[in-house]
């Protein structure tokens, strides 16, 4: 279990697909934010392993529905 | 593979693009302007070098060796070996070492071998021609390592076409007399064709030949189109691959270096090109200084076998002024999967800007 405040995680997220904070939500589906395409999916997984010390694989970063579904795989 | 292999030393550098270029800007049209401006903000490539139809890897690396072996003031005969390292051969066969062999006037004495690697290229080519070296067989080898990457890519693959450049190089690795660490190149090379699916083109060879079927292009993920016979590459994969081994591999070269970790930092790191954010999280991750980790993909991109020589070639000047070459680590990693590295001294290796062709 790693401890991450979900302001951070969302923080972090927009910060890094240069998207305005406003706009997002854990439960927003990832299909809805045309920034999350490999590139934008290879800069947050790098962010997430820098700010947090966390390896996210690439494959279940591939998975996820929505946000929360990336928070979720990042903090159990 | 892991060893220290002695008695030679890397005596000139030079690279060849060619003139013809594609700004990433000139693709706004296609991909729309805010998307080319985060693929730029990100990767730092601003434009590729496209060679023409008629211009070949091989081309490129002859016109840098014939600039090379000029500026050495080298005949083409005293060199007993070429090694070329490359993606895109000219033919399935024969090798294009011979055909370069005859072109740049080697004598008939001379050993000539193609080596097909990518971005782990140059690290092998240094590898082969210090054993030899190492072993008496040669006294100089020629080591020409290039693609014309842009041939096996769609121009509709968005993942890739933004990212590669073509480009040639050429290297004179010689025996050296010298027992102290500038005759000194210790190597580690790494293997894992588990991953060899993660970049690949999977047909137009024996394994799956061309047919109608392979050569016709189909959407394979959101708006990238490619065939069987172009690049495909995974970027999630390979940069998890990249993140995992890399760190690690710098490290161990420095320890058989015995260089500290300030020794490294006052240095240069030249680590393959993939783009701008991947080499400079490598640097973060290695707690290096943005001065001891050269990027240089502005100009020219990823351009696989000869990134490694081209970074030197096109930051040379500083690297001397600052005498970081002394002190000098290279590292490739990429297509196989295969990474490896060498470290050494480059402060008496002749560097010579790029040349266009």
């Amino acid at each position: 279990m790693n401890e991450i405040a979900a302001n951070d995680f969302l923080h972090l997220f927009q910060q890094e697909l240069e998207i305005a904070e406003a706009d997002i939500t854990l439960s927003t589906p990832l299909a809805m934010i045309p920034e999350w395409d490999s590139l934008g999916m290879v800069r947050f997984l790098l962010a997430c392993d820098e700010k947090f010390g966390i390896e996210l694989p690439a494959g279940q970063a591939r998975q996820a529905q929505t946000i929360g579904d990336l928070y979720r795989y990042l903090t159990t | 593979m892991k060893n220290v292999l002695h008695g030679f030393h890397i005596s000139g550098i030079c690279s060849a693009l060619p003139a013809a270029t594609v700004a990433l800007t000139e693709l706004a049209a296609e991909y729309g302007e805010a998307e080319i401006s985060r693929i730029i903000a990100s990767t730092g490539i601003r434009q590729v070098h496209i060679a023409p139809p008629d211009v070949c890897s091989s081309d490129l690396c002859q016109a840098a060796a014939d600039h090379l072996l000029s500026a050495l003031d080298l005949a083409p005969g005293e060199i007993d070996a070429l090694l070329f390292l490359s993606q895109t051969p000219d033919w399935p066969l024969p090798p294009t070492a011979c055909a370069l062999q005859h072109r740049l006037g080697l004598s008939r004495n001379s050993v000539a071998l193609d080596v097909n690697y990518g971005c782990s290229a140059y690290i092998y080519g240094l590898f082969l021609a210090g054993n030899l070296i190492q072993t008496g067989s040669c006294r100089r080898v020629l080591v020409c390592a290039g693609d014309t990457i842009s041939r096996l890519i769609h121009p509709q693959d968005k993942a890739v076409r933004v990212i590669f450049g073509d480009a040639g190089s050429a290297t004179l690795v010689e025996a050296t007399a010298a027992t102290d660490q500038t005759g000194q190149w210790p190597f580690i090379l790494h293997t894992d064709g588990g991953g060899a699916n993660h970049l690949m083109v999977p047909a137009g060879a024996a394994r799956q030949p061309h047919s109608a079927q392979t050569g016709v292009a189909t959407e394979r993920e959101s708006g990238n189109w490619r065939s069987d016979e172009n690049l495909f590459m995974d970027g999630m994969e390979i940069l998890n691959f990249s993140l995992r081994e890399v760190p690690p591999l710098v490290t161990e070269l420095l320890a058989m270096r015995n260089w500290s970790h300030a020794e490294a930092n006052a240095g240069a790191v030249i680590l393959h090109q993939a783009n701008r954010f991947m080499v400079d999280y490598l640097r973060r991750k290695l707690k290096l200084d943005p001065a001891a980790v050269p990027i240089a993909v502005e100009e020219v991109g990823n351009t696989g076998p000869a990134s490694i020589p081209l970074t030197l070639c096109q930051t040379h000047q500083r690297l001397r002024q600052e005498q970081r070459l002394q002190r000098t680590l290279l590292c490739g990693f990429g297509v196989g999967l295969s990474w490896g590295g060498t470290a050494g001294n480059l402060a008496n290796t002749l560097i010579l800007d790029p040349i266009a062709l």
